[in-house]
């Protein structure tokens, strides 16, 4: 019943969408064509397109041949959007959930429970984010150990990149594109609070060294007090009434330097997060302030990048990454507690290289290479109190490499393809072949359509092949890489200079998921390649500007993901996810409001039952050059304090976790004046 | 008093003002100054509010004529050197031509138009010329002040074109303290050459305007070859410098129009008139972020001055 009303809810809100599009072409005007030739002097009025030359150093995602949304810094900040997954979720087929421990990223229908991000591809300025140990990025809340603030522009590409990056970029890839030193303010203070406790404080500098150096600092540090929450499963005297009083805490830093000179980019990023679990996941003991986590990543990378020719280019980096993650789990065990801690060291180096030139009448062809040696791959489970045992410690470092080509092909004015394979293998694993095929046909200055098929896979982690503690989880060393094969269709069709369109349609095939299973009568867990998996959905977006001042986007996604041997949906895949974002400059512009609204129809959880369907809205008001140097930003987050669950993983005694009500944070910026 | 009193005493006074309302609308303002420009152009607005303001005379003296209006008008052979008219003000090269074809036989002042275009001047002879086109000793004087350390000036030029293009400018010479060294290029398959050519002579490279050059398809490989080999270019716009270049010159169209106001006057107070002018005024935009890149600075100094903006 639930999925029939959220259909109903979808197919109108759809239906909107396209009176709204109708209306919004019947209005505006049509560009009068030219007279004839330009006047000489007109050269001197005219608009150039702007060459981001601030950011050349960066690998850019935005002209790949995919269905793709690029959010801008000027999006950011209007909508306050303050960590990746508040923007995510404001994405068209986007949705994010949260367990209170971290947030997770699903698209195409896909987010299942459990899966630690480990089938997204996140990346800074092309270097990418995936770790060692778990193979998650699990970077959309403030585990991103990169502010906001600091983004130029995020591009997200959906669909698989598998062809180009190797393992992991299965549904999408999410690139994110930092502010240039170049052209940085150059000294910026801002300070935030909002409910639940939270602080915030960061600090960002640029500083222009000569001779064409400059280097951009950047470290902010958070504690969330977090909330009092109440879980109706544990109402029981022996655990507090259900009640977790001060356990949700979250504290932690981020620091990011990038110092550019000439073809070169150096870049330093670190970020470290703590959590308190107030869950009692895995059995830990419930309203126990000892439960938590910590999750640190950094990389250090040097990168160079040039232009050969004008049909030639080189792009070359080397790097090394780290990630910790740290946790503590305590157990009742009779009248005592037993203190269990969790500790994984992912240290890796690594290298890559790309070569772009044109091949005469064809297009440009890139070919390139990759290769990255962990250092180590450590796991550790310890109990430290009352007695000290070593549960657990293993370290499998993996030697992978990958060669890739993509080619250009023009095949006429109108239709282009690009076709491109990477082969990769890895010592811990098999070898694996990705292709990707897409036809890009340009029927007219206004109308492009997209053909895309591509085939991606996701290598078992280390976590999933070799952790085994003997008594809640078992290794599987037979894993073998997860893959998917995709087909979709894109339309984009801009239907005035302020209008544009977007439909996709997709279908996905997902083999040997590799999922989490209770073996041994219930007694272990043991990640195993699985069942057979697909999707089909269809994705329609439209945006544009109303009175050439107002921007609005909206978008309705319908999709069925379903387990292809029994046909039964997947867990956590809403039929409908349904987004509305508009903003409105008023005063002059000197005041911004702003507001998003997402629609997630019903899910199934784990206990096979549903959470209800809801909707959300955020407001945020922005000022804009309040004073030269002063700003201010007010948002209120869950408008309505609508009360809406998400499903979570195993290892909870839920199925569901009810989520945050009405939550507001206000924010000062103090930035030096020009 | 009656209500229908009262209607009659206030419809009176209302029937006896309809004929001096008819009067006046039969009775236009004599219009001595006719403008043709395009306002869609807001450098085109820009110049029409200088022209105004120098003017100094009632709105209702002057007639701002669409380009479009005019277009049609002169094919419907309505003439714009209405009785009355003193003075045609053409902003823009189209407007020129379209007043060109109506033979004015009052004066005719052009101005926002650029004399390094194949035909800088038409077969009428305007009374006076106010055009964009800056002059090398006006762009090296300004650059002197924002870099003073930087004495090599490269210039792209369009041997196709007039003005400063053509002009007999030796391959090399030494002007104001600077070297100048002239690179012709006549198509924009030649353009990235010609900047190579450049390489390690020059401080900065200067375009002058010329669309065929400069243009959405060339701008790209232009501004990361200029990047990549360390010649900061000058550009002719605000836009040119948003899109890239280091820096701009560029004229002042504000300025520009009540230079054209001024010149307009003189023609109506019948005083003898110049020969063509340049622009009095200029503009410098200049792109921080390309700036940096390149490792310049400009002199703080420079940068006090009301014709001076930073893009980034």
């Amino acid at each position: 019943m639930l999925r029939t009303n959220a259909r109903l809810a979808c197919i109108i809100q759809g239906l909107a969408l396209g009176s709204f599009a109708i209306l919004v072409h019947a209005q505006d005007p049509v560009t009068p064509g030219g007279s004839g030739p330009a006047a000489p002097e007109s050269v001197l009025f005219e608009n150039l397109p702007v060459v981001e030359v601030a950011t050349l150093h960066m690998q850019t995602l935005k002209e790949a041949p995919a269905s793709a949304t690029v959010i801008s810094a000027e999006d950011i900040h209007n909508y306050g959007w303050r960590t990746l997954g508040e923007v995510l979720a404001a994405v068209r087929g986007f949705y994010v959930t949260y367990d209170r421990s971290y947030h997770y990223a699903g698209l195409r229908g896909f987010s299942l429970p459990g899966d630690y991000n480990t089938r997204f591809l996140v990346m800074l300025n092309g270097h990418s984010l995936t770790e060692n140990v778990y193979g998650s990025n699990n970077f959309f809340g403030q585990d991103f150990g990169l502010d906001m603030d600091l983004v130029k522009r995020i591009e997200i590409v959906r669909g698989p990149s598998s062809a180009l990056y190797g393992s992991n970029g299965i549904f999408a890839t999410i690139n994110i594109v930092t502010k240039s030193p170049a052209e940085a303010r150059r000294l910026r203070v801002s300070a935030e609070t909002g409910s639940f406790g939270e602080k915030k404080i960061l600090l960002a500098s640029d500083m222009n060294l000569g001779h064409g150096v400059n280097l951009l600092v950047s470290t902010s540090v958070f504690n969330n007090s977090g909330q009092s929450l109440y879980f109706p499963e544990f109402d029981r005297s022996a655990t507090n009434f259900g009640r977790a009083m001060g356990v949700d805490g979250e504290r932690g830093y981020h620091a990011f330097a990038n110092l550019i000179w000439r073809n070169w980019s150096f870049t330093g990023y670190l970020g470290s997060r703590q959590k308190q679990i107030p869950t009692g996941w895995y059995g830990t003991i419930f309203d126990d302030p000892g439960n938590q986590i910590l999750d640190a990543r950094g990389f250090f990378e040097a990168a160079y990048a040039r232009d050969l020719s004008r049909t030639r280019k080189i792009r070359w980096r080397i790097y090394y990454d780290r990630y910790r993650y740290r946790a503590r789990y305590d157990y009742a065990l009779n009248d005592s507690v037993q203190d269990y801690r969790d500790l994984t060291d992912g240290d890796w180096v690594g290298s890559q290289a790309a070569y772009d030139f044109e091949i005469p009448h064809v297009g440009t062809l890139t070919v390139g290479a990759e290769l990255s040696a962990d250092i180590r791959a450590l796991q550790q489970y310890t109990l430290v109190s009352p007695e000290h045992v070593d549960v657990l410690s293993g370290d499998q470092p993996d030697l992978s490499y990958g060669l890739f080509a993509q080619q250009q092909w023009r095949l006429s004015p109108a239709w282009n393809a690009y076709l491109g394979v990477r082969f990769d293998d890895s010592k811990n694993h098999p070898h694996f072949v990705s292709p990707r095929v897409a036809l890009v046909y340009q029927a007219s200055a206004n109308s492009t359509y997209k053909f895309l098929f591509g085939r991606a896979f996701r290598n078992p982690n280390a976590y999933e092949t070799f952790y085994d503690d003997g008594s809640s989880q078992a290794a599987n060393p037979r894993l073998i890489p997860e893959h998917a094969v995709t087909y979709e269709v894109d339309a984009e069709h801009r239907f005035t200079k302020n209008w544009n369109g977007q439909v996709t349609v997709y279908h996905y095939q997902l083999s040997h998921l590799i999922e989490a299973e209770l073996i041994d009568a219930g007694r272990l867990l043991q990640y195993q390649n699985g069942e057979r998996n697909s999707a089909n959905g269809v994705e329609i977006e439209l945006g544009g500007k109303v009175f050439a001042k107002i921007e609005t986007t909206a978008s309705v996604t319908l999709q069925r993901a379903t387990n292809s041997d029994n046909g039964g949906f997947l867990t956590n895949s809403p039929g409908c996810v349904a987004k509305f974002r508009g903003s409105i400059p008023l005063f002059k512009d000197r005041l911004r409001v702003a507001s998003a609204t997402q629609y997630l129809s019903a899910r199934r959880t784990l206990a096979y039952a549903e959470v209800p369907a809801f909707w959300l809205a955020d407001l945020t008001l922005t000022t804009h050059a309040l004073r030269p140097d002063f700003d201010i930003q007010f948002g209120v987050r869950n408008l309505f304090d609508h009360t809406y669950y998400d499903p979570v993983g195993v290892g909870f005694i839920q199925d569901r976790l009810r989520q945050d009500g009405r939550a507001i944070f206000l924010k000062l910026v103090w930035r030096t004046r020009e | 008093m009656t209500v229908r009193n009262q209607q009659t005493i206030l419809v009176l006074p209302l029937l006896l003002a309809l004929p001096l309302l008819g009067v006046s609308e039969s009775l236009p303002a004599v219009r001595s100054v006719v403008v043709v420009a395009s306002s869609g152009v807001e450098a085109h607005r820009s110049a029409i509010e200088g022209i105004q303001t120098a003017l100094r005379i009632s709105s209702s003296q002057i007639r701002i004529v669409e380009l479009a209006e005019a277009r049609s008008g002169l094919a419907a052979g309505v003439r714009l050197a209405t009785p009355g008219v003193r003075v045609i003000i053409a902003v823009g090269s189209e407007a020129l031509q379209i007043v060109e074809g109506e033979q004015p036989t009052v004066p005719v002042i052009c101005t926002m138009i650029l004399r390094s275009t194949p035909e800088p001047y038409p077969a009428v002879s305007p009374a006076a010329t106010i055009s964009l086109d800056v002059s090398i000793p006006s762009l090296l004087a300004r650059l002197k002040v924002l870099f003073p350390e930087k004495t090599r000036l490269g210039i792209i030029r369009n041997p196709a074109l007039g003005g400063l293009n053509s002009s007999p400018l030796p391959a090399r010479a030494q002007l104001q303290g600077f070297t100048v060294r002239v690179v012709e290029c006549s198509g924009a398959e030649q353009l990235l050459a010609a900047l190579d050519s450049l390489q390690g002579q020059v401080d900065f490279v200067w375009c002058l305007p010329d669309g065929t050059l400069y243009n959405s398809a060339t701008i790209k490989p232009l501004i990361l070859a200029s990047i990549e080999h360390r010649l900061p270019l000058i550009g002719f716009s605000e836009n040119f410098t948003r899109a890239g270049a280091a820096l701009s010159i560029y004229p002042d169209f504000r300025d520009i129009g009540l230079q054209t106001g001024e010149v307009a006057r003189q023609v109506l107070d019948g005083q003898p008139l110049h020969a063509p002018e340049g622009p009095r005024r200029l503009r410098v935009a200049v792109n921080q972020s390309v700036l940096r890149l390149l490792g310049l600075r400009y002199a703080a100094a420079a940068a006090g001055s009301g014709e001076f903006s930073i893009l980034r």
